[in-house]
């Protein structure tokens, strides 16, 4: 009898495990697929202006971090959300202030970004590597924004 | 008794040892792409189209970098060797991405980009291999006409 209650369980959690393993597919699949079609239109639809992107995650102070494509154009940084609500547009104009921090603890291959305008601060979470090209790029577009500390 | 302290401080440290050599590496690649991220931006500000961290593969071993494309050709700067490959774009005859491949959560799919005889591996973000395929696409109009689009 135990060994047989054993052997259930051994079943049971190996499907745990192989459906949890499937489920990540799908929905990195599916995240994919949005992330493709937000690409296409970027590309297809702004070549000229475009100089950078990167995938992103805006992280909000008490609430869930949301994941997009992060991109600059000649003259602004656009963040185009997952969920396809409205993308978060800021003119260079506005950024008084540009950062980009150390690793983010507990994802080695992140980095943060800060950019700062007149009333808010937004951050995000780049590519650990890429951070100093963000920075680098913003400063140069706009001479006047405050350099803040790099990782 | 004192052989299995001496062996579990022995594992303690190589534990340690290795944890270490990881984090210099992590922090030596971290300060080389800083300095040539600097340098992409500084000299090709203008013409920078895409930049992205990327994994190059030509040979047997994988070296990782950065992967910018420039108006007329992309440039890769490895953050772990002194490998510098300059592509001009007009020298690109073919361009493939697999289809059905997998997801991973290691977050990297490959483009495979052929230039002169040989094809090159990229590995690049899951998210945004897309937007890397149509930019080469509309960077390099020659490249529209061969079958590997299709």
């Amino acid at each position: 009898m135990r060994v047989l209650l054993n052997g259930l369980f051994g079943i049971f959690f190996l499907v745990v495990i192989i459906g949890i393993d499937i489920g990540a597919m799908i929905w990195i699949f599916l995240k994919q697929r949005k992330a493709e079609k937000i690409c296409r239109e970027l590309v297809e639809k702004h070549f000229h202006e475009l100089r950078m992107m990167v995938y992103a995650e805006h992280v909000k102070p008490l609430s869930l971090n949301k994941s997009g494509i992060l991109v600059m154009f000649k003259d602004r940084i656009s963040f185009w959300p997952m969920n396809r609500s409205r993308p978060l547009e800021i003119q260079f104009g506005q950024i008084s202030r540009v950062s980009a921090g150390r690793f983010v603890s507990g994802l080695a291959r992140k980095q943060k970004l800060e950019l700062e305008t007149g009333t808010q601060r937004l951050r995000f979470h780049i590519p650990s590597l890429v951070g100093s090209a963000w920075r680098a790029a913003v400063e140069h577009s706009i001479p006047s924004a405050s350099p803040g500390p790099i990782g | 008794m004192q052989e299995t302290e001496a062996a579990v401080l022995v594992l303690a440290a190589i534990i340690v040892a290795v944890f270490l050599v990881i984090w210099l590496v992590s922090a030596l690649k971290m300060k080389k792409a800083v300095v040539v991220c600097r340098g992409i931006i500084s000299s090709n500000l203008d013409e920078l189209r895409m930049l992205d961290e990327c994994w190059l593969t030509t040979g047997f071993f994988p070296d990782k970098g950065i992967l910018a494309l420039l108006a007329d050709r992309m440039v890769f700067i490895s953050v772990l060797f002194n490998t510098r490959l300059e592509i001009p774009l007009a020298e690109v005859t073919g361009l493939r991405r697999p289809k059905f491949a997998l997801p991973v959560r290691s977050g990297l799919r490959v483009l495979w980009v052929r230039f002169g005889r040989r094809w090159l591996k990229l590995s690049l973000d899951q998210f945004v291999l897309a937007a890397w395929e149509i930019a080469l696409k509309k960077a390099s109009p020659q490249l529209a006409t061969t079958r590997a689009f299709q």
